[in-house]
């Protein structure tokens, strides 16, 4: 089988990694945003309906030559 | 006072100034040390980060797309936890003096990195199913689920307790078996392997009542997800379970913890 990495398949295990993993920094050196662990927990809900996600148009594309996020199109929406 | 909102460290020996690639469109650059970069953009440090689950949503995934994309560049990343900003009078100077101080490390890391991605595999079972199985090549379950069936109701339901503690115990050593079993043919097959906590079943699986019995993150050379995918095939295939493959993910689960000044 082949791993899936479409975004919108695998969003939770990407708020698990994401946030709750990767370099972590003493506290003498970096403050992390106050407000991360509950946006864990907000988001992880959130994710748990996905309508969210869709209806906010999380996954537009992002177009890496122009560097700007190319606007939403409703044909790519789909329904929840 | 400002800081250097953190992306990841990358190995790179020349500044590069990435465009507004970065959250809500920030600028985002590499600040340098020697030949490591730590992936940046120039913030606040009293930035609040949107209370409304859209917005902050498009933040998390923001810093992903950074991380990706600077994968994609520099072939291989540290990443950074979401949210860690490296703050100080000098938000570069104090980005400086980490990478120094954590040179070597961090070079020896990032070697271990190159040409290798992070997967996670979760493995669910259909209890239903599978407690049948269970009690059909158990004999004294048989035997139990037979008297149920014709006995007073007293009986019958010191019965069904009896059966069900002795179908939960089994179950209990099943799942562990598979674990260990699973486990231990992927460790073989992989770099690393890191256990990851039990939890719900996304919604869209079906059936609906599965239960996860694995969860673990891997990290293996991208030649070998092949591999991998045709072990996770064979359990897939088995009657009662399901396993759910994801990545190729950013190192996450395999980047050591630094420390600071």
């Amino acid at each position: 089988m082949e791993p899936n990495h479409s975004r919108r398949a695998t969003l939770s295990d990407l708020l698990d990694r994401v946030l709750d993993k990767g370099i972590i920094l003493n506290a003498d050196l970096v403050i992390s945003l106050a407000d991360v662990p509950l946006i864990g927990v907000n988001l992880r809900a959130a994710i748990a309906g996905m309508e969210t996600m869709v209806k906010y148009g999380l996954m537009r594309d992002y177009d890496m030559e122009k560097n700007i996020w190319l606007p939403k199109e409703p044909s790519k929406i789909e329904a929840v | 006072m400002k800081g250097n909102y953190l992306y990841g460290v990358v190995p790179t020996g020349s500044q590069k100034e990435l465009g507004p690639i970065g959250i809500d469109g920030a600028i985002v650059k590499t600040v340098q040390y020697e030949k490591l970069a730590a992936v940046v953009h120039s913030c606040d440090i009293d930035i609040k980060i949107p209370s409304n689950e859209a917005d902050a949503s498009r933040w998390v995934i923001s810093h992903q797309d950074v991380v990706e994309k600077m994968w994609e560049r520099f072939s291989v990343i540290a990443p950074s936890s979401f949210g860690t900003v490296i703050k100080g009078e000098d938000p570069d100077q104090t980005t400086v003096k980490w990478l120094s101080d954590n040179y070597e490390s961090f070079l020896t890391e990032l070697k271990t990195l190159v040409g290798k991605a992070e997967y996670g595999v979760q493995i669910f079972w259909d209890l239903k199913k599978i407690g049948e199985d269970v009690v059909s090549e158990n004999q004294e379950l048989v035997w139990l689920k037979d008297q149920i069936q014709s006995e007073s109701r007293g009986l019958a339901y010191l019965h069904q307790k009896k059966m069900e503690r002795i179908l939960r115990s089994k179950l209990e050593k099943k799942a562990t078996g598979f674990f260990k079993s699973v486990h231990d043919t992927i460790a073989g097959m992989v770099d690393s392997v890191v256990i990851e906590k039990i939890k719900t079943a996304p919604e869209d699986l079906q059936p609906a009542d599965l239960q996860m019995v694995m969860n673990v993150s891997c990290l293996l050379a991208r030649t070998d997800e092949v591999k991998l995918g045709l072990y996770l095939d064979e359990i897939n295939g088995v009657d009662g379970y399901t396993v759910r493959f994801t990545g190729p993910w950013p190192p996450y689960s395999f980047v050591g913890r630094y420390r600071g000044l």
